[in-house]
């Protein structure tokens, strides 16, 4: 972790009435900086924690939120709960896996967009709902998120 | 007591009884796999579900307590359907590969499927692939397929052992058994998960594909290798001891031992032996019978003798030892405290183990332990957690696996003596807490007398056990193997060995690396005109030996040990013994002329010796004079895998590599680093560094090739920077 | 049909969420009328008077849960169930993202009513944003005295702490979510003991619900016996209804209890069915319970009606299916969920939802066997009241009601060979 993080995963340990509540907000910074969970933050994250390795991996195993591989940096989340399926949300994944030539839960070769399927987002009402970077797109649509893609390319190649 | 109704059948039981366990008292049996008796129950496998009157749904019998009135039916339709679909859920992604599998026979998922299952499986999807085969330590092996996720072996292991090294990973369908990226299982109490697997998910690497178990006999044993004395039972085939597993007991081991124990019979066939007496004839060693040794030993062992050794062997060996040392070689030096101790037996009234269920304060003098007794920590650490005070007092940190407060001083003694008279908060605690229990590693006089001084401040409610020494320290104290009025200690023995003072000197079941003090012993054998040396293995004092007398191993004779309680724990014969050895105690009772079989020693042992045989408690006296005291600057460890017989086929795979542990400024004192390898001639240790140890510090452990020359070296450098 | 708005009487007005238009609006008069005028007893007593019934799912009394707190002086917490996650639910959402110190307000009312000064609110860790709203919006409440150490003059300590989980859905049921708090593996604990003797670090807890503790703010303002005279009398007050699905203006509406039938929620607000189509079923309650087909949209939205209908109201998360939609992929759809949701603790959850999934995925392949609805049938029937959390019962709800109600579709699907299938898609 940068030393940023470091310094909030240590004021987050005696946050809580109970240090083992650290663990989650502690993975959510190491997933937020790397984009995944590495192996040897595992490690640093069981070391602040005195617990084992082990006992890291059971817990951040069961959250889907916390990946083991590296992911893109736009991670792409679509919402497969049942009213998305009912207003199409298949089509629009299929439309990213082709737009972007990857398969269900990769990640594209230029490590920019990672996309997912996933369960219910709480969004209902707007579907078919989309979160990148678990940021809202109500009532997404291709178009929509072809723009996204447009954009984001452009924006990272103008960063550059 | 409660009333319920279970089948129709009125049961009495204890407020609080699970309906799992009424129905056990009135042998009606509800099939679990998630349930293990000695581990917090969680519902988990539903395998237990009954009908209880009034519930809206079937009740886990696991996890629900009776209730005054109750009706509960085990064998509706229901209820038997809903064995059926618990069975058929587990089956449909369970490999099936029984035939290859070492649970076969004992498994409980065959068992239950047999009872409870249904002819045939509906399943007809692909069924999953895990990992099989996979090996997680040195002794277990996984099975991913076959694991049913009744969760027991991560609740031993985190709830028990506090140390989740094993735990689930993924979730719902996907969820497995594992331990973490790039671990090994290498927990000292990881057999245990293998036992209480109740299919061929945890697998045994040393038994493995060794046996089926219809073919297997069992035979109970009580554990040689630390003074728990765990209840153990050998699986034997033809005479060999295939692998030994728990017996559960109350009093002492609950369903657990530590792998040390588990394992602790490779030596017994799996490496070379002593198979036959051996006598020195114009100076070489060659094969005898057992008349020409016991002449041998009987003439040789005349004059200023004295014996050590003898915390290895049976009681009624060390019984029978003494009194020959007394009757017939007419000796005092006698000493079994080769391994360091001050005493076996500690002042003032004995504790009992299940003392530590219900003491209100404990106090760990000095106790290390997982080296000293493993299995007492997962006792131990039930009381921590249901909320028992732990204090430990000790020189160095880190000497308990589990929370508790610990005092870190120089004096250990004289902290204790301070707390003893009331002083600080703690010593107010300690005079008026109802129960007191002190455990002690049984090293240092002075610590001996302030437990006698914590006895006389309260008379009452306070017991004291020492959980250092050998399996049968306790046995050997309580049979006289101590030096008497004018008897030599260890250290006095091999010092008058090695002034030419000594005219002969029998080793009972010892190892050169039993001795903390190597060179001394080099000295002491250099010079002593007669060595006898019994025991079991082939080894470099056999070697120096005019006489060798091979003992049968505890597996292959009767006997008993004494644990730290002073409890006399009988173990049985079950293997067959190879060659020409004896049982321990045939051969003293030989050298008695008691032409004696076992039934007549074991009523001798009763008749003299009766406290060990009784219920009440034992009472201990002031320790035995003299015993090992440390050099200045040096912490000599104990090993729990040096208290057994070593070298051990079977258990090298566990144990640590060699290593001397410094104070960080001890170390930089000497220019030393982590990793670095010392040149002990003839062994090799890598070199620690702790801040857990004292300033100017340093410390191994009993068992350590070339002992001896790392405290003359070391403890040589040890005064610029040390005391 | 109007609705009834009391949660969303502010919703749309522009700024509601920040705290000078909130406190425009009146926000934080409950608040202070609780912690200044009336003992945390009488805040409980208002909740008891109200009915309020758990607004999560379950429809369990609130002021009951409540009650179940021991007197024994230990500390107390209350926990905000933030992890809205039920398939069709999204009423929290639109609180959190929208209406944060509607939340607050109620959380703190509720913490001061039990006791608790220290109160938690658990979001999913989708919902980073309203994570941030509510931080956003909790620091301007402390800067306002609301909660701090010294809430409002009082003396009294009230405090939240925002917890953000990780993706999954398990964490919804109140010791899953507790023992995630702890940072663990989200599996249900053992009960008893519940949480109200029990609960988070071994602690008294009482664990509710987003729109129940937001409920609690109007509760306070217009007193108990005033909010028991909406709805009906088992079913007290208004309740947030989420619609989506096939249906013309999805949305989260706010009704009356009882006084609603699921027709008009439907026609009257949701704006019926989309053009030229017609409506074959909705799951009412979230999806985790029975269908519930259009013979019965004359049901009025409340807890008993609903059950009387066969299904449940639920957590009021209203999926709609029109002609078009199959019911047999929808099925898969919902298996699918359960399956990935599981936690893995108990047998027939873990192993039958997988199983579940897989026949039924087979089926809709057009690989369906004589006998597979038999065998569905009978795993349903293994796992029906036979899992250590609801979440087994949930998985099969409306499979079961599906194949008792729509048992043609799964027979024709498995009668159509996947040949057949393959050239109806091209």
């Amino acid at each position: 972790m940068n030393e940023e993080h470091l310094a909030e995963a240590k004021s987050l340990l005696t946050a809580f009435p109970g240090k083992s509540s650290a663990l989650i907000p502690i993975l959510h910074l190491v997933e937020d900086e790397f984009g995944y969970i590495p192996q040897e933050e595992v490690e640093v994250v069981a070391g602040l924690m005195g617990v084992t390795a082990a006992y890291v991996e059971a817990v951040l195993s069961f959250y889907t939120l916390f990946h083991r591989q590296p992911t893109g940096k736009y991670l792409i989340q679509v919402c497969r709960g049942l009213s998305c399926h009912l207003n199409a949300a298949d089509h629009l994944a299929h439309f990213l896996y082709e737009e972007l030539g990857v398969q269900r839960g990769g990640t594209t070769d230029d490590g920019l967009f990672t996309v997912e399927e996933v369960e219910c987002l709480a969004l209902c009402k707007d579907a078919p709902v989309v979160q990148v970077n678990l940021a809202y797109r109500p009532r997404a649509s291709e178009e929509q998120l072809k723009g996204l893609i447009e954009e984001s390319r452009r924006g990272v190649a103008q960063h550059a | 007591m409660i009333s319920l109704t279970i089948d129709g059948r009125e049961v009495q039981v204890e407020p609080g009884t699970l309906i799992l366990n009424a129905a056990r008292q009135a042998g009606i049996e509800i099939p679990v796999f998630c349930y293990h008796p000695r581990l917090a129950p969680v519902g988990a496998c539903r395998m237990c579900l009954v009908r209880v009157d009034k519930m809206p749904k079937l009740v886990p019998a696991c996890t629900t307590p009776v209730a005054e009135g109750m009706v509960v039916r085990t064998d509706t339709d229901d209820v038997l359907q809903s064995h059926e679909g618990v069975m058929d859920f587990l089956l449909s992604t369970h490999p099936l590969d029984c035939p290859i599998c070492d649970a076969g026979g004992e498994c409980e998922l065959q068992d239950n499927a047999m009872r409870y299952g249904a002819n045939q499986s509906r399943f007809a999807e692909p069924k999953r692939h895990l990992k099989k085969a996979t090996e997680l330590g040195p002794m277990v092996e996984l099975d991913q397929e076959r694991c049913i996720l009744c969760l027991r072996c991560i609740r031993f292991m985190r709830e028990e052992v506090g140390d989740p090294a094993l735990t689930l990973h993924e979730r719902g369908n996907d969820t497995v058994v594992d331990v973490a990226e790039g671990r090994t299982f290498d927990s000292i109490f990881a057999g245990n998960t293998i036992q209480i697997c109740p299919v061929g998910a945890l697998t045994s690497r040393p038994y493995r594909f060794k046996a089926r178990p219809w073919d297997l006999d069992m035979v109970d044993s009580i554990c040689p290798h630390c003074p728990v004395g765990c209840h153990m039972s050998l699986s034997l085939r033809h005479g060999d001891v295939l692998r030994i597993q728990s017996r559960d007991s109350d009093d002492v081991n609950w369903a657990w031992l530590c792998d040390r124990g588990r394992y602790g019979h490779g030596f017994v066939h799996q490496g070379p032996r002593l198979t036959r007496p051996l006598v020195r004839r114009g100076g070489q060693l060659g094969p005898a019978d057992w008349p020409e040794a016991i002449d041998a030993l009987r003439k040789g062992l005349a004059g200023t003798v004295g014996a050590l050794g003898g915390a290895r062997i049976s009681l009624e060996a060390q019984y029978l030892l003494r009194r020959w040392l007394r009757e017939g070689v007419g000796t005092d030096h006698v000493d079994h405290r080769v391994q360091p101790l001050t005493a076996a037996i500690p002042p003032g009234q004995v504790g009992r183990i299940d003392d530590i269920d219900q003491a209100d304060l404990i106090l760990a003098l000095e106790v290390d332990l997982l080296q000293e007794a493993p299995v007492l920590a997962i006792r131990l650490r039930h009381s921590v957690e249901a909320g028992k005070r732990l204090v430990g007092i000790s020189r160095r940190k880190g000497m308990l696996d589990m929370p508790h407060e610990e005092i870190e001083t120089p004096d250990v003694a004289r902290a204790l003596l301070e707390l003893v008279r009331g002083g600080g908060a703690l010593g107010e605690t300690f005079l008026h807490a109802g129960k007191v229990l002190i455990l002690w590693n049984g090293r240092g006089r002075e610590i001996g007398e302030a437990i006698a001084e914590a006895h006389r401040r309260r008379p009452g409610d306070t017991y004291a056990m020492v959980v250092g020494g050998l399996g049968n320290s306790y046995g050997a104290e309580a049979a006289g193997l101590v030096p008497g009025p004018s008897g030599l200690d260890t250290r006095g023995m091999l010092e008058a060995a090695a002034q030419g003072e000594l005219d002969g000197l029998l080793l009972v079941a010892q190892d050169r690396r039993d001795f903390p003090d190597q060179e001394l012993l080099r000295a002491a054998l250099s010079r002593v005109p007669f060595l006898a040396v019994a025991g079991f293995l082939p080894s470099d004092l056999t070697v120096e030996a005019d006489v060798v007398l091979p003992l049968a191993a505890w597996v292959e004779a009767d006997g008993h040990f004494v644990n730290m309680e002073g409890r006399a724990q009988r173990y049985f014969a079950g293997a067959s013994r190879p060659g020409e050895v004896w049982e321990d105690w045939r051969l003293f009772a030989h050298l008695l002329d008691y032409d004696w079989d076992y039934g007549h020693v074991l009523e001798a042992v009763r008749r003299d010796l009766p406290d060990l045989f009784a219920a009440d408690r034992r009472t201990g006296g002031p320790p035995p004079h003299g015993g090992y005291v440390e050099p200045p600057g040096v912490i000599v460890g104990a090993s729990i895998f040096h208290k057994g017989v070593l070298p051990d086929p079977l258990v090298q795979a566990i144990v640590p590599p060699p290593r001397v542990v410094l104070a960080p400024d001890r170390a930089e004192a000497l220019d030393l680093r982590e990793g670095h390898i010392l040149d002990l001639e003839p062994g090799k240790a890598e070199v620690g560094i702790s801040p857990d140890l004292p300033a100017g510090s340093v410390m191994w452990r009993i068992g350590l090739e070339g002992a001896g020359k790392a405290v003359d070296r070391l403890a040589a450098v040890a005064g610029p920077c040390g005391r | 049909m109007p609705e009834t708005r009391l949660l969303f009487r502010h919703i749309d007005v522009p700024g509601i969420a920040g705290i000078d238009v909130y406190e425009r609006e009146g926000g934080y008069r409950s608040l202070r009328k609780a912690v200044t005028e009336m003992s945390p007893d009488d805040v409980v007593q208002e909740v008891m008077t109200s009915n309020l019934r758990g607004r999560g799912g379950a429809g369990f009394p609130t002021g009951r849960k409540w009650s179940f707190l021991p007197k024994d002086g230990r500390t107390r917490y209350l926990v905000c169930n933030g992890d809205e996650s039920e398939p069709g639910t999204c009423k929290d959402q639109e609180i959190i993202y929208r209406h944060p110190h509607l939340l607050i307000e109620g959380v703190l009312t509720s913490a001061y009513a039990i006791g608790a000064e220290q109160a938690f609110i658990y979001l999913r860790g989708e919902f980073k944003d309203g994570y941030l709203t509510l931080r956003r919006a909790i620091a301007e409440a402390r800067a306002k005295g609301y909660l701090g150490d010294d809430v409002l003059g009082s003396g009294r300590r009230l405090d939240i702490r925002l917890y953000l989980g990780a993706g999954a859905y398990i964490c919804g049921e109140e010791t899953a979510q507790l023992e995630s708090l702890e940072g663990r593996r989200g599996m249900p604990r053992l009960k008893p003991p519940f949480p109200a003797t029990a609960g988070l670090y071994g602690m008294p807890t009482v664990v509710n619900n987003v729109e129940t503790l937001a409920a609690v703010v109007p509760i306070v303002e217009m007193g108990g016996t005033e909010y028991a005279r909406l709805g009906t009398k088992e079913s007290a007050g208004t309740k947030l209804f989420s619609v989506s699905g096939n249906v013309r203006r999805p949305g989260n509406y706010e009704v009356e209890l009882g006084k609603v039938t699921m027709g008009e929620l439907l026609h009257d607000l949701a704006g019926g069915p989309p053009e030229g189509r017609s409506f074959k079923a909705v799951i009412p309650g979230g999806s985790s319970v029975p269908f519930l087909p259009p013979d019965k949209f004359d049901t009025p939205l409340d807890y008993e009606s609903m059950r009387a209908a066969g299904t449940m109201l639920g957590s009021g998360g209203v999926i709609v299916l029109d002609d078009q939609a199959s019911i047999v992929d929808a099925s898969l759809r919902l298996m699918e969920f359960y399956r990935h949701e599981s936690c893995g603790k108990c047998t027939p959850c873990r192993e039958g939802t997988m199983w579940l999934e897989q026949a039924l995925r087979r089926i809709v392949a057009g690989e369906g066997r004589q006998g597979d609805l038999k065998t569905i049938e009978g795993l349903i029937a293994h796992i029906d009241g036979q899992t250590f959390c609801p979440l087994g019962d949930a998985a099969i709800a409306a499979l079961g009601s599906a194949l008792r109600l729509f048992r043609g579709e799964f027979e024709e699907r498995i009668a159509t060979p996947e040949r057949q299938l393959e050239e109806v898609a091209q």
